[in-house]
C-alpha cells in the first residue's frame, strides 16, 4: 500500500499563508470551499453514500478529467463498500486506490490549491482531511511547430503552454537523470507555476543559486508571460540588450542547457528563458548544427551582415548621402542626388519618418487579425511604396533602404527590439555628424555591449575575452566529429 | 592570479594600448615637426624602441613585484603626504593627454574629415560619449578595445592591399638623410607622447598575464608596424607625401576597392572610435588616479564629468590653429609632464619602497 505524494501537492514555498484546518463533517468541508471559492458555478460536488458513510467528491469543472471521476474514483469505491465496510476514507483510499496518485490534506488552503491544480478531492463525514487524486485534464495547447523560430531541418515540436507538457519535451530531448527540474510558484494572485531546469552535472553552482534567489525575490502579482520575469533574472536592466534569452523550441534550450545554462519554464506561456544569454546566441541557431559547416559560415556571416544592416544601413545612407556623397560612385550618387532633391523633407526627417511608419505597420501586422493582418500588409506597401513615391513624398533609395532593413531585422527576430531602437540612434547620428556620428554611435554601442556581463559572464564573449576554443563556434563551426567541438560550458567564460 | 570584475587580461591591455598608438600614428603631423624623410621616419621607430623600452623600466620596476598594487598604494602605504599631490599630478596628465589627443584630432577632423562644420561640437560630442564610455569601467572599455584591435588590424591590412601595387623603392630615399640626430630626436619625442606606458602603473593592478612579456610584444608588433606603414607612405606618395599634413590618411586616401573610390571616409569610421576609446581610457584612469590617491571620497561620475570639461578645455586651448599647437606640442611641456610621471615619480616610489623595506629587514 503505498500513498504516492507528488510534488504538486506540496505547499509552495511562496504560498505561506494562514492555514485553516478542514472540518470533521463532508457538510461542512463543503461550505467551507463554497464560501473560499464563492460559490463559483464550476466548483462541483457528487455525493456517494456508502455504509451510511457519506462521502463528498469536489472538484472544479473543466479543471479534471470527469471520465477519471466516474470510472476511477466513484464506481471502485462503490464497488469496495458494498464488499467490506471500512472505517476511515484514509483506509479506503489506500484498499480502493493502490497504486494511484494521491495526497492526503489536511487545510483549506491545501485544498484550493489543489482543486485549482486539476484534482479531486474526497470528504468523508467524521474525517478532518481530504484524498487528493491527480486528475488534471483542462483545454490547452498541443505541441506545434514553433511560430516564432522556424527550423528548415529541425524538429517540428515547439513549447506549448502547458508547463508538463514542455517538461516532457525537455524530458525526452536530455533523457539523464541529471535534468533537474525544481517547481516554483510565482505570482501572489496568478500562483504561476514556474520551473528551473538544468543539468546538475554542466550547471555552475554559484548560477544557479543566484537565479533560484532572483526568482525567489519576485514580488509579482501576476506572471502571465516570459516578460514578467525577465526584468528580475536580467543583471542589467538599463541597456537596450538583454543577458536573459528567449525560445519557443525545446531543441534549443536541451542545447542551452548542455552548455550549463538554465532554462525557465513558465506555465501559461510557449516561450521558455534561459540565463545567461550572449550577443552571439543572436546569431546561431540550430540550423547551423544541422547543415554542414561551410554553410553555417555563409549563413552566420549573413545573420551579422543582417545586423550590421538593419541598424546602421539608414543611418550610413544619411550620413553618406548629406555629409560624404564622395564614397559613392559618381553615377549612382547623381542618380540618387536627383531622387532625393525632389522630394520636400530633409533626407534625416524622411528616414526618421518612414522607418516610423515601418514600425507601424510591422506591429499592425502582428497584432491585427490573420485576415485583417493581410490587408495592413497590402494597404501600406501600397501606401508607402507606391503612392508616397507617385507623390514625390519619399526618394526611392530611401524606400529601397527601408525594405532592406526590414528584410534583414526579420532575420534576426530575438534582437528585433534594441536593433529598431539603435535604428533611430544611428539616423539621428548620421544626419547631424555624417560617419563621425556613426562611428560615435558604433563606438557607444560597442562599449555598451561589452559592459554587458550577465551573471560575471561577458555578455560580449567570444568577440571579446576569447576563451580558448571558443572561435570554433563563433561565425565558423568545425564539424561535429571534431572533439574540441563537442564539449562547451559556459562557467568557463565566469570570472 | 587576479580574477573578478573590472579584471583585464594582457592581451585586452595591449590590443587597447595598440590602437591607441595607432590613432596617434594616424594623427601624425608631419609639417609641425622637424620634417623628417620618408626612409628616416620607419628609422625613427628603432629609436621609438629604444626610448619606450627605457621609460618602461622605471614603471616595471615600480610595478615589478607588487603587480597587485598600483602606484599610488605603492607611494602611500601609510598614506603619505604626498600621495594627493602625486594621485592628482597623474591625473592631470592623463586629462592633459586626452586634451592634447582630442585637439589633435579636432585638427584632423577639421582638415580631412568635415572641413565646413563647426568642430567644437563635434569634439564636445565626442567627449560626452567618451565620458558614458569611460563611465562603464575598464572591463568594457578593454574588451572593445580588443574588438577594435582586430578591426583596425583588418582595416589596415585592406588598405595595405590595395595601394602595395604602387610602391615603388625608388620613390625611398636614403636612410639617415635628415641625420642621425633628427631620427634620434624625433624618435625621443614620439617616445614622450606614449602615455599609456605611464597608464600601466594604475591599470596593472587590474591586468592578468605576463605584463613583461606583454609589453614587448606589442612595442615589437607596433614599432614594425610603425616602419611598414611609414616606408609604405614613402614608397607611394613619396614628396606628395612629405606635403601632407596627415602622410597617413593621405595612404588611406589613395586606397580604393571596385565601386568605393574613397575608403578613407570608412577607414576614419574606424580611427574615430579608437579615438573615442582612447579619450574614454585617459579619463578613466585619471578619475582612477583620483579615487585611489582621496580614497573614493569623490562620486565617480561627478569626477568623470569634470575631467571630461577639462579635457574640452584643453582641446579648446591648443586647437586654435595648427601652427599654435605644432609650437606648443614641440615645445618641452609634454616631454617634462611625461618624463616626471613615466620616470622620475615611479623611480622615487620604488626608492621609497626598497628604503622601506630594507629597514624593516634591519628591524627583523
Amino acid at each position: 500500500m503505498q500513498n504516492k505524494t507528488d510534488n504538486h501537492h506540496k505547499k509552495p514555498e511562496q504560498s505561506q499563508k494562514t492555514s485553516t484546518p478542514l472540518e470533521d463533517t463532508a457538510y461542512k468541508n463543503k461550505i467551507l470551499l463554497m464560501q473560499a471559492f464563492g460559490n463559483s458555478f464550476d466548483l462541483m460536488f457528487r455525493e456517494i453514500e456508502c455504509g451510511g458513510k457519506a462521502i463528498t467528491a469536489a472538484f472544479l469543472d473543466g479543471m479534471c478529467d470527469r471520465l477519471f471521476l466516474t470510472q476511477s474514483l466513484i464506481k471502485p469505491l462503490c464497488e469496495h463498500i458494498t464488499e467490506e465496510k471500512t472505517s476511515s476514507l484514509k483506509q479506503i483510499c489506500s484498499s480502493v486506490f493502490e497504486g494511484m496518485e494521491q495526497a492526503i490534506l489536511h487545510t483549506l488552503e491545501e485544498t484550493t490549491e489543489t482543486l485549482i491544480a486539476g484534482s479531486i478531492v474526497l470528504f468523508a463525514d467524521g474525517e478532518a482531511y481530504c484524498a487528493a487524486f491527480n486528475a488534471p485534464n483542462f483545454s490547452k495547447s498541443n505541441v506545434s511547430d514553433p511560430l516564432s523560430e522556424q527550423q528548415e531541418k529541425g524538429s517540428r515540436e515547439g513549447f506549448c503552454d502547458f508547463f508538463k507538457d514542455n517538461i516532457t519535451l525537455m524530458r525526452r530531448r536530455l533523457r539523464t537523470s541529471q535534468l533537474h527540474i525544481e517547481r516554483m510558484v510565482i505570482g501572489k494572485t496568478s500562483n504561476t507555476y514556474v520551473c528551473v531546469c538544468y543539468l546538475a552535472d554542466r550547471v555552475d553552482n554559484k548560477l544557479l543559486q543566484d537565479v533560484k534567489q532572483r526568482l525567489a525575490k519576485t514580488n509579482l502579482e501576476m506572471v502571465l508571460g516570459a516578460g514578467y520575469l525577465r526584468p528580475f533574472l536580467d543583471t542589467k536592466t538599463k541597456t537596450p540588450f538583454s543577458g536573459v534569452g528567449a525560445t519557443e523550441r525545446p531543441d534549443t534550450l536541451a542545447a542551452m542547457l548542455t552548455e550549463g545554462r538554465i532554462g525557465i519554464i513558465i506555465d501559461g506561456n510557449p516561450f521558455a528563458l534561459f540565463v545567461p544569454q550572449f550577443f552571439i546566441d543572436h546569431f546561431h541557431s540550430l540550423d547551423d548544427y544541422l547543415t554542414r559547416p561551410y554553410y553555417t559560415f555563409l549563413l552566420r556571416l549573413l545573420r551579422l551582415t543582417g545586423f550590421f544592416i538593419s541598424t546602421m544601413l539608414p543611418g550610413l545612407f544619411v550620413a553618406v548621402c548629406v555629409f560624404h556623397p564622395e564614397l559613392l560612385p559618381v553615377n549612382v550618387m547623381f542618380d540618387i542626388a536627383v531622387s532625393i532633391s525632389q522630394t520636400p523633407f530633409p533626407l534625416v526627417f524622411e528616414a526618421i519618418i518612414i522607418h516610423f511608419i515601418y514600425e507601424i505597420v510591422r506591429e499592425a501586422g502582428l497584432r491585427m487579425p490573420k485576415m485583417v493582418g493581410h490587408a495592413v500588409s497590402i494597404v501600406g506597401a501600397l501606401v508607402i511604396g507606391d503612392a508616397a513615391v507617385t507623390a514625390g513624398l519619399i526618394a526611392v533609395p530611401m524606400l529601397i533602404v527601408v525594405a532592406l532593413t526590414a528584410i534583414s531585422s526579420a532575420i534576426l527576430q530575438g534582437i528585433h527590439e534594441p536593433m529598431a531602437l539603435l535604428r533611430f540612434i544611428f539616423i539621428i547620428a548620421g544626419g547631424a555628424m555624417g560617419l563621425f556620428g556613426i562611428a560615435l554611435a558604433a563606438g557607444a554601442l560597442i562599449v555598451t555591449i561589452c559592459s554587458i556581463s550577465p551573471y560575471s559572464m561577458p555578455y560580449s564573449v567570444p568577440f571579446s575575452p576569447t576563451p580558448r576554443n571558443t572561435w570554433q563556434d563563433l561565425i565558423l563551426r568545425k564539424d561535429h566529429t571534431n572533439k574540441k567541438n563537442q564539449q562547451k560550458n559556459i562557467s568557463d567564460y565566469r570570472y | 592570479m587576479k580574477t573578478g570584475q573590472n579584471t583585464i587580461s594582457s592581451f585586452q591591455l595591449f590590443s587597447m594600448i595598440y590602437i591607441f598608438r595607432m590613432v596617434a600614428t594616424f594623427t601624425y603631423m608631419l609639417r609641425i615637426r622637424a620634417p623628417l624623410e620618408s626612409t628616416d621616419r620607419a628609422i625613427m621607430a628603432i629609436a621609438y624602441f629604444v626610448f619606450s623600452l627605457l621609460f618602461a623600466l622605471p614603471v616595471f620596476l615600480c610595478i615589478g613585484k607588487q603587480p597587485y598594487n598600483s602606484v599610488l598604494t605603492l607611494a602611500g602605504t601609510n598614506r603619505h603626504k604626498w600621495t594627493k599631490p602625486v594621485a592628482m599630478y597623474y591625473a592631470f596628465t592623463f586629462i592633459w593627454a586626452a586634451g592634447v589627443a582630442a585637439a589633435r584630432f579636432s585638427l584632423f577632423s577639421g582638415i580631412v574629415l568635415l572641413q565646413q562644420e563647426n568642430l567644437n561640437i563635434f569634439i564636445f560630442v565626442l567627449l560626452a560619449v567618451s565620458i558614458y564610455c569611460a563611465s562603464k569601467g575598464l572591463e568594457p572599455l578593454a574588451r572593445a578595445g580588443s574588438v577594435m584591435s582586430v578591426l583596425l588590424f583588418v582595416s589596415l591590412i585592406l588598405m595595405t592591399g590595395t595601394v602595395i601595387k604602387d610602391f615603388d623603392t625608388l620613390y625611398l630615399q636614403p636612410p639617415l638623410q635628415s641625420g642621425l640626430s633628427a631620427v634620434i630626436y624625433q624618435g625621443f619625442h614620439s617616445a614622450c607622447r606614449n602615455i599609456e606606458t605611464t597608464s600601466l602603473l594604475f591599470t596593472a593592478s587590474h591586468t592578468k598575464g605576463n605584463l613583461r612579456k606583454g609589453y614587448l610584444i606589442w612595442l615589437v608588433f607596433f614599432c614594425v608596424q610603425l616602419a611598414a606603414l611609414f616606408l609604405l607612405v614613402g614608397g607611394i606618395a613619396a614628396e606628395y607625401g612629405n606635403l601632407q599634413m596627415f602622410p597617413l590618411y593621405t595612404l588611406a586616401a589613395l586606397a580604393k576597392i571596385g565601386i568605393l573610390e574613397r575608403m578613407d571616409d570608412l577607414l576614419t569610421g574606424v580611427w574615430v572610435i579608437c579615438a573615442l576609446l582612447k579619450i574614454a581610457y585617459l579619463l578613466h584612469t585619471s578619475v582612477a588616479a583620483i579615487e585611489e590617491g582621496f580614497q573614493n571620497k569623490y562620486n565617480r561620475n561627478k569626477l568623470l564629468i569634470a575631467g571630461g570639461i577639462l579635457v574640452f578645455a584643453a582641446n579648446l586651448f591648443l586647437s586654435q590653429n595648427i601652427e599654435f599647437f605644432g609650437k606648443f606640442i614641440a615645445s618641452p611641456v609634454n616631454p617634462v609632464l611625461f618624463m616626471i610621471a613615466t620616470v622620475v615619480l615611479p623611480l622615487l616610489i620604488f626608492a621609497k619602497n626598497r628604503t622601506k623595506k630594507t629597514a624593516v629587514r634591519g628591524k627583523t
